[in-house]
């Protein structure tokens, strides 16, 4: 209620004086302390509202000079602001009055029943309820700016009429229709994910039965043009005196972005996990000559090295090298990780029972958003068996190659041989020492030999077999 | 004509013979030295020691006892490493035996086996043996 020991500050506006004095004689009768300010026309009421907003009521008659009916009571009512006004009507006007309430009027006062009672009682309520109605006003204010603020959409379903009214978020999210923002339950229930309707209803009903009020729900929830977005729906459930829930307020959050963002994530980590080249990871620290540490290694490594991630997490690389380990290859890759650059190098390193093997090992820096580089990520792929290959087909290639040069020689003395006893013959080069007969026997003879040596060729190299591993 | 000697070694027999032909057809020489292997022409030239003669030979790389890199590898830094003039008489068409001939200071040429006419007048014509010839 009113302070006692206040004064009330009243605005009088009426242009009768006999009206005005009368009411003045009224408030007098009233046992509170009040001042009253008398303007007789709009304008002076205007200027005096808008010099100062202390008066705690406002008396108005419906017809002044310069303003009256409607738009008086719009305009008073406007300036006046958080300042109750009290219309002041005839019997004639009754009909017009009533109307003011709706324009913003906190009550009207029949002159011709006026008196010091009502008077007291109406400019009391008035300036109470205008209090209320400013706090309410004030609340809903912040409401509208909170549900502007936040990108959810906030929702209060009523449980008994199974209905649920939600802010423009529906339309703003979801791109339905502003007329959906007050809906059914049912249509509700058909916008959630045919394959997430069974686990939302159900983690509902066992939140309902077991009387837990605060309830948190992940699924997918159908856009107006039929896409799906993830969404995260925290809600409030408010319960009667039987625990039994009657009403729920919520808010449901797009997730969308996060959800997609994990799943690829997901996905581009189970590149890592289920892939069959070994992937390892250092972190990036200031090189002092191979003083990173392995802070991951993929399932394929442990197959791979023998080691696994507790074993040889915080470790350096380096316990992988070993006596084979070529050190050249070694400081090409410490280089490039000094100027950080991708790099790929062949060594043998050490399993963990000491096995050599031949591994080739691609090395890239790995930065975060800002540039800097953190990590570096080492693809190792066994390549033991083609290095055997390769180096088994090197050996073999150097003896066919022996074998080549050697019989060059072996191979071309008789085929040169028959040239030249052939070139005699066509010549007919006149020798003392052989007749043509014992030149073609020569020539028979020069070509068993060609035979014979062939043949020895052939069974050389069929011997070099390349020995597969 | 300045007294120029020819030896043909080889140790094939009917090489020998026909490159005793050609060298006698080509005007290189109607009395050559042939020789088995390159031990015996080794021996020979050593046995002689004429100092200031000159010789042609026409070497085989592929022979018993001593082959003709072993020939070749024998006179250098001899007495006579100066008087040899080598034709490599080979039937190998192997590019890398023709690489290793270069680096003898001895070899003027390297003729692929059968040695033809044309073969001898080419080596008539070195600038190395061509005085001898004119």
């Amino acid at each position: 209620m009113l302070p006692q020991k206040k004064e009330l500050n009243l605005l009088l506006i009426e242009d009768n004086l006999g009206d005005a004095i009368l009411l003045r004689e009224y408030l007098e009768d009233i046992k509170l302390i009040i001042r009253t300010t008398l303007v007789d026309n709009f304008a002076k009421a205007k200027e005096k509202l808008e010099l100062s907003n202390s008066y705690d009521a406002i008396f108005l008659d419906l017809s002044l000079p310069d303003k009256d009916g409607e738009s008086l009571v719009i305009e008073i009512v406007q300036l006046a602001r958080v300042i109750p006004v009290i219309v002041l009507t005839g019997y004639g006007n009754l009909e017009f009055s009533i109307k003011t309430l709706t324009l913003g009027a906190s009550d009207y006062l029949v002159k011709d029943e006026l008196n010091a009672a009502q008077l007291s009682k109406s400019i009391l309520y008035s300036i109470e309820r205008k209090k209320i109605e400013q706090k309410l006003s004030v609340s809903n204010e912040r409401y509208e700016i909170l549900a502007k603020a936040t990108s959810d959409t906030i929702w209060d379903w009523n449980i008994v009429d199974k209905t649920i009214v939600s802010n423009q978020g529906i339309s703003r999210v979801f791109g339905y229709e502003e007329t959906n923002r007050l809906q059914s339950e049912k249509w509700w229930r058909s916008k959630i994910h045919p394959q997430d309707f069974k686990k939302v209803i159900h983690a509902l009903n066992n939140n309902f039965k077991q009387g837990i009020s605060i309830i948190k729900l992940e699924y997918r929830f159908r856009c107006a043009d039929g896409s799906f977005k993830y969404v995260l729906d925290r809600a409030f459930v408010v319960m009667d005196r039987n625990r039994k829930p009657i009403r729920m307020i919520g808010a449901m959050q797009d997730v969308t972005g996060r959800k997609e963002e994990e799943l690829r994530l997901r996905l581009l980590e189970s590149v890592i996990t289920q892939t069959t080249e070994a992937v390892l990871i250092t972190d990036a620290k200031p090189l002092e000559q191979g003083k990173q540490s392995i802070v991951y290694v993929n399932n394929a490594f442990t197959a791979q090295t023998g080691y696994t991630l507790e074993e040889i997490k915080g470790k350096s690389p380096l316990i992988l090298h070993g006596e084979l380990t070529n050190l050249e290859e070694v400081n090409k890759l410490r280089t490039a990780l000094e100027n950080f650059e991708c790099c790929s190098i062949e060594i043998v390193n050490y399993k963990k029972t000491g096995e050599p093997f031949w591994i080739n090992i691609a090395v890239a820096p790995v930065a975060d958003n800002k540039g800097r580089y953190t990590h570096w990520i080492s693809i190792q792929r066994d390549i033991t068996i083609t290095k055997q290959y390769l180096q088994s087909i090197e050996e073999q290639n150097k003896k066919l190659k022996e074998i080549a040069w050697t019989q060059s020689h072996v191979v071309r003395a008789p085929v040169a041989r028959i040239m030249g006893l052939v070139n005699m013959i066509t010549d007919k080069i006149p020798t003392d020492q052989l007749t043509t007969d014992q030149l073609i026997q020569n020539i028979s003879d020069s070509a068993n030999e060609l035979d014979l040596i062939i043949r020895e060729i052939v069974r050389k190299t069929e011997k070099v077999s390349i020995e597969m591993p | 004509m300045k007294n120029l000697i020819t030896l043909i070694v080889d140790d094939d027999i009917s090489i020998q013979m026909l490159h005793k032909v050609m060298v006698g057809k080509s005007n290189i020489s109607n009395q050559p030295l042939i020789f088995g292997n390159g031990q015996l022409a080794l021996d020979y030239l050593k046995e002689k020691n004429i100092s200031q003669q000159q010789y042609l030979v026409l070497l085989d790389i592929n022979m018993p006892v001593l082959n003709g890199w072993g020939f070749l590898d024998a006179i250098q830094h001899s007495a006579i490493e100066n008087q040899l003039l080598i034709v490599i008489v080979s039937s190998s068409v192997d590019g890398r035996d023709k690489v290793k001939a270069s680096s003898y200071k001895q070899i003027i040429e390297f003729l692929e086996k059968p040695l033809k006419i044309d073969g001898c007048n080419a080596i008539k014509s070195l600038p190395e043996v061509a005085s001898f010839f004119s």
